[in-house]
């Protein structure tokens, strides 16, 4: 590419700003080039990287200006669009590259783009000396924070009584269910030893010759330890699994809810 | 370079730069003056001018050279007041930096 393809495709590129800072930016780098020499002509196309990566930086700067003088909204929205905009830029850059992409050259843009978002960072900030935009975010800030904390003290009643009656229903309901585990868990015991009973008595009964109700024992006490084992697998599913997933919950509830209003505060 | 120039301090050099010319600079010699002192790529530069422009800071006007009207760019008033400002917030910015490294105390 040389200058005056560069030039041209510069001009195409800048076809959508106003004709005056397409003027001013064409008549600059056409003197640029000029005060330059045709010596330094291919140097500094290669150090501009492409006639993209220029027309995105002058537009990018255009785009500031302008966004400064019709909008209202303030600092930060301002820096918020700054920032599409540099990364808009910044594509734009990368897809001229293609043609005659170097490192060095990359590593130009980037710096550019710290720098010029810094600029125009620093810009507003001084363009708004009085501070009143920079400023007025600060106390309103902390005023939201001071309302909301002598809301949650003023109401603080209602939502202590509903955080401790959650707090004693979530009790309750682990309470019972450890309940309900451990009678579980007794019950089965009691079967384990009452099959081992029943089986005991029934062999002494058929020592005495009491056949029929020495079988019927040891079958109600060999049921009983039927019954006893299936209780111990449910035991341990109960234990190993069940509790665990319930503390888990338990615990992943009450972080939801300290989270929940930490950051309502 | 491993510290980035913010643009504060690039438009602080421009200025300076500018404002060694009585008579005035343009802007490939402005871009090889400020590349004397640190890193930035041609194309950084015209929009810094360009802003300075418009900011009051500085004026422009052709003069012929060479067949052609070369554009220049020159200090004003208000330029001169804000290289000031931006000359003073240097020396006190640079000087705690300094101090800091030579692991001195600041007063």
């Amino acid at each position: 590419m040389n200058r005056n393809e560069f030039m041209e495709r510069l001009e195409q590129l800048l076809g959508d700003i106003p004709l005056e800072e397409r003027v001013e930016a064409l008549a600059y780098y056409n003197g640029y080039f000029e005060d330059a020499g045709p010596e330094n002509e291919a140097r500094i196309i290669r150090e501009l990287e492409s006639p993209e990566a220029v027309a995105a930086i002058i537009k990018a700067d255009i785009g500031v200006e302008e966004e400064k003088e019709y909008t209202e909204t303030g600092y930060q929205d301002t820096r918020f669009q700054q920032k599409e905009a540099m990364e808009s830029r910044r594509s734009e850059g990368q897809t001229g590259d293609g043609a005659e992409a170097s490192g060095s050259g990359t590593a130009g843009t980037s710096d550019f783009h710290t720098a010029g978002s810094k600029a125009d960072f620093s810009r507003n900030k001084a363009d708004s000396a009085g501070s009143q935009s920079n400023g007025s975010q600060d106390p309103n800030r902390t005023l939201k924070i001071v309302l909301l904390v002598i809301a949650a003290v003023l109401t603080s009643p209602l939502w202590l009584a509903v955080l401790g009656t959650l707090a004693g229903m979530l009790l309750g309901v682990v309470g019972t269910v450890i309940g309900i585990l451990l009678a579980f868990s007794v019950t089965v015991l009691v079967f384990y030893l009452l099959g081992f009973l029943f089986g005991g008595i029934s062999v002494s009964i058929f020592a005495a010759g009491g056949i029929a109700s020495g079988l019927g024992l040891l079958g109600s006490g060999l049921i009983l330890l039927a019954l006893a084992l299936a209780g111990t697998v449910g035991c341990v599913w109960l234990y190993g699994k069940f509790l665990p997933w319930m503390f888990r919950g338990i615990a992943l509830l009450c972080r939801r809810l300290f989270q929940g209003r930490r950051s309502a505060a | 370079m491993v510290f980035n120039t913010g643009a504060a301090l690039l438009d602080a050099i421009v200025l300076a730069v500018v404002n060694k010319e009585e008579d005035g600079t343009y802007g490939y010699k402005i871009t090889q003056d400020v590349r004397r002192a640190i890193e930035v790529s041609e194309s950084t530069l015209y929009p810094v001018l360009r802003r300075l422009q418009k900011d009051g800071c500085l004026e422009v006007y052709d003069l012929e050279c060479g067949g052609r009207n070369r554009r220049y760019y020159k200090i004003t008033e208000k330029g001169s007041v804000q290289l000031n400002l931006y000359r003073t917030e240097w020396e006190s910015y640079s000087s705690k930096i300094s101090l800091l490294f030579s692991g001195e105390e600041i007063i």
